[in-house]
């Protein structure tokens, strides 16, 4: 998650959701927290009935908009524009400005290119104060100077006086003696400046002095049970374990020594580069100068990207495990035709999902001519095995195996050992030693203990990042976890004590255990004190120092202005790709210039206000189904609560289109058309920007043609458009034409 | 009339849906899952379960669930059933002939061991200990096409 990285250092949760119950406000936006994340949102039902007021932000009026203090409706796809009028308001009328001198980068000097920050030869930023006219604080005072609330509420049709409600609320919980929360998810980040809201959120956040204290900070709501573990642990092409950028095909990655001139950082904790790198090639490779032996990438080799290269016939094999790209991947009927372009298919999973069916005839496909070799494999589930899951809040809970897994099913871990024991001779290089049992499934503990680290000499467990050395004499598998199981008997995922400050003593989260990110920023720097009693931190694991609680961003303290992001330091409102909206009164550019778009001759865009595309369509999750449905529509108890596709919209469209609440619809766009049956409903309303009303159709995406239950997928709608920095899809916000079927 | 869950061992589990990482409690009795429900002792969900944690039982136990390996060759118009084994050795094999006829040592006089005829999609629903062996292995073998949809 580069935008949280980029602004405040780590890629994850800033807090952990118990303490959302110490929050005196809340501010959830792009996410339904009480249908998507039913149980984190308990605390935050726990702080409203502390006096918290709970504020959603979202275009339909949702379970979480129900039990919210107030409600503001908003256009899919206009978050930086409402957001930069937050931080417009705040600049104004909120600032903390005593936090915001001492632990962001506001008093630091933009150079003249506005893109990057002045520098003096010890690679310091120069200080000129936050009130000096090309200081940070002054860049960003005049960058959000026209997001004014009668703007913000032409382009995100959100009433004045509810944005200034949403803007009061979060002034007044903020400051020495109240702190606000936001939380987000999906809703933010599937766009083509998703990486850039998130970024705005933080820059909020630091104004109002909201970072790394209770009841403060930003929470990631994550999507998969181990979405941020498999974050972390880097299966994503661009980041090596522990986020190490990934080697690419560039001169300044050419040798090992070169990479590590060009990554690593002055001062902060990616000064200790060197030494990540060493003990992971030491743990992969058994000598810590392995790298020329790591894969050099030639270019964006992203999830769109691969399924680009695999419509081309660049792609020839793939291995797909627990996912559905047939269902799940943006302009999905793309995906498949891609799919049956493959020599061979692999698939792991639990249910015959989708992605396996491509080439039957329900899939799009025409067996004769489909030549792939598809393996469907069943997989064990996590009852079935022993391992560990991170969840949103970094932490990473154990869990043990209870029984064997049925029949011919297998845990992954046990895949890809046995498929490493036939290819050792490939891969002869490769450090494996992994004790197995009868069945041939190493051990999980094993692994665990190799991504904690080790001493190579007597295999004595790392307690700390800072065990780490770069000579070889230690390989860890992931520095951020070092730590997590330093001894065989303190596995320390599997503790089990709740209770007690942070509730540390239940499973542990990275870095250290710690909790709270940042939390040294929850002191005034002049006294050493807590910025106030009521917000006094008393966890156990401090953040950094006084005086650099942003401990892994270089210059020690959160960025406000982030320099090196592909789309610039600070965030403009872009429309989506796709927009009834021709126009941007906010910014020069109509849609974010750097934005990706992938296969084109198979990926048709809408013009910018095309007229056969008039609606905002914004795709979303229930609480009764799981993304594409494969963990959901093959159980009866949850097939039978939630068994259809369906369509919101307003009582204004439906009468516009003459469409009655059931009638079955058609929902198209330039990519496909699906049907589904309509639901009119007041959840959605007519956005006015000005003068004119634009509406918003909502659709579901658990769906596909496997299942108890079954529907069309609503991803064959969607289009292949990406962030330019992470390459995630937009499917929050595209257009598309509503029709009674 | 005995308990459902008499002479049941417990087994602490995690719920394997959403982020939310809500405790689970996995009965068991002669080697079979009994039950699965929220685990009251878990600082995050204190017992409670949404509507998909209460169904992990069926995720598991659900006569629709696949058992067996299922292999489609080319062209064919239906799965066929093949030993596990089999199965993993010719999966190995195709593996290592895509590899080597599309691996490339070097590019511009630069070491890039890479092929990028192999992909692999997922990892956001499996362990941290498979994630992280399957990049080891998929990175040791030369990919560069490693992604999941923790896109973000
Ligand atoms: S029980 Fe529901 S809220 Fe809790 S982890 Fe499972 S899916 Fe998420």
């Amino acid at each position: 998650m580069p935008g949280l990285g980029a602004s405040l250092g780590r890629g994850g949760a800033t807090t952990y959701m118990q303490d959302l119950v110490n929050a005196d406000a809340i501010l959830i936006m792009g996410s339904n927290m009480a249908e998507a994340h039913p149980v984190a949102f308990r605390f935050v039902m726990m702080a409203r009935e502390r006096g918290a007021e709970v504020i959603h932000v979202d275009p339909r009026f949702t379970r979480t908009s129900a039990c919210a203090s107030f409600y503001a409706p908003i256009r899919p796809g206009t978050d930086i524009a409402f957001l930069g009028g937050l931080i417009r308001y705040v600049l104004e009328r909120g600032l903390f400005r005593e936090y915001v001198e001492a632990y962001t980068n506001a008093g630091f000097m933009v150079r003249q290119d506005g893109q990057q920050l002045e520098r003096g030869p010890d690679g310091r930023p120069v200080r000129v104060g936050v009130d000096h006219p090309e200081s940070v604080l002054s860049v960003l005072r005049r960058h959000y100077a026209g997001y004014t609330p009668e703007r913000v509420s032409e382009v995100c049709g959100t009433p004045v006086a509810d944005f200034l409600r949403v803007a009061e609320a979060l002034v007044r919980a903020s400051g020495r003696e109240r702190t606000a929360c936001i939380c987000y998810a999906v809703g933010w980040t599937q766009h083509t400046y998703g990486v850039q809201n998130i970024r705005a959120a933080a820059i909020l956040q630091l104004l109002l002095g909201n970072v790394g204290r209770p009841g403060g900070g930003i929470l990631a709501l994550r999507g998969h049970a181990n979405i941020q573990g498999a974050t972390d642990l880097a299966s994503l092409y661009h980041v090596l374990p522990g986020y190490l950028p990934a080697p690419r095909e560039a001169p300044e990655h050419a040798t090992q020594a070169a990479y590590l001139a060009r990554e690593t950082k002055r001062a902060g904790l990616w000064s200790g580069l060197p030494r990540y790198l060493a003990s992971l090639l030491t743990a992969w490779y058994g000598r810590p100068d392995a790298y020329d032996l790591l894969p050099k990438s030639d270019r964006d080799r992203s999830f769109q990207a691969i399924l680009e290269a695999m419509d081309a016939g660049e792609v020839k094999g793939c291995l797909v495990i627990g996912q559905n790209p047939a269902a799940g991947a943006p302009n999905a009927a793309f995906a498949r035709g891609a799919l049956r372009k493959l020599e061979w298919l692999v698939i792991r999973d639990y249910y015959e999902l989708e992605t396996a069916a491509v080439w039957k005839e329900e899939g799009g496909g025409t067996p004769e001519e489909c030549a792939t070799e598809v393996f469907l494999m069943p997989a064990a589930m996590a009852a079935e095995k022993a391992g560990s899951l991170t969840n949103t809040m970094r932490l990473v809970q154990w869990h043990e195996k209870a029984v064997e897994p049925p029949g011919d099913a297998r845990s992954e871990l046990w895949f890809v050992h046995q498929l490493a024991r036939r290819l050792r001779d490939v891969v002869p290089h490769l450090r494996w030693e992994y004790p197995e049992d009868a069945r041939g499934e190493p051990d999980a503990r094993a692994v665990l203990r190799e991504i904690n680290g080790f001493r190579v000499a007597d295999g004595s467990g790392l307690e700390a990042p800072a065990d780490l050395a770069g000579d070889g004499s230690t390989a860890c598998g992931s520095w951020i976890h070092a730590g997590i199981f330093p001894a065989p008997d303190r596995l320390r995922a599997a503790a089990r004590s709740a209770g007690g400050p942070e509730d540390a003593g239940w499973a542990w989260s990275w870095p250290m255990n710690r909790r709270m990110l940042y939390n040294r920023a929850s002191v005034d720097p002049e006294s050493g004190q807590p910025w106030s009693e009521r917000k006094a931190w008393r966890g156990e694991v401090p953040d950094g120092s006084a005086e650099h609680p942003f401990v892994m961003l270089e210059d020690g303290v959160a960025q406000l202005f982030a320099p090196g992001l592909a789309d610039g330091p600070l965030p403009r409102h872009y429309e989506p790709v796709e927009s009834p909206v021709r126009d941007n009164v906010l910014e020069a550019t109509r849609e974010n210039p750097r934005y990706r778009r992938f296969a084109p001759h198979g990926n048709p865009l809408a013009e910018p206000a095309d007229p056969r595309w008039p609606f905002v369509l914004t795709t979303y999750r229930l609480t009764e189904h799981h993304l594409t449905g494969v963990m959901t529509r093959w159980l009866p108890w949850l097939a039978e609560l939630m068994p259809e596709l369906f369509c919101e919209i307003s009582p204004e469209l439906a009468e516009e289109r003459g469409i009655r609440n059931g009638d079955r619809v058609v929902v198209a766009t330039p990519r496909g058309e699906v049907r589904a049956k309509a639901l009119v409903t007041l959840r959605l309303r007519p956005f006015r920007l000005g003068a004119r009303t634009v509406h918003a159709v909502g659709l579901p995406w658990h769906f596909g043609y496997k299942g108890l239950v079954r529907g069309d997928v609503v991803n064959d709608l969607s289009a292949m458009v990406a962030d330019p920095n992470v390459s995630i899809q937009e499917t929050k916000a595209f257009v598309c034409d509503v029709r009674k079927a | 009339m005995p308990f459902k869950l008499d002479g049941a061992r417990t087994v602490p589990s995690v719920c394997p849906y959403c982020a939310v990482g809500c405790g689970l409690l996995v009965h068991v009795r002669d080697g079979r899952i009994l039950n699965i429900e929220g685990d009251p002792a878990s600082p995050i969900n204190e017992g409670t379960v949404c509507p998909k944690g209460a169904a992990a039982f069926q995720l598991a136990v659900n006569p629709n669930r696949l058992t067996k390996l299922l292999y489609r060759p080319p062209r064919a118009r239906a799965w066929e059933e093949r030993p596990l084994d089999w199965a993993m050795d010719r999966i190995a094999r195709l593996v290592r002939e895509t590899r080597e006829r599309t691996f490339v040592r070097e590019s511009g006089g630069m070491p890039v061991h890479r092929t990028t005829a192999i992909a692999s999609i997922g990892g956001a629903v499996f362990d941290n200990e498979e994630n992280y062996l399957l990049v080891k292995l998929m990175r040791g073998l030369g990919l560069v096409g490693i992604e999941n949809q923790a896109r973000v």
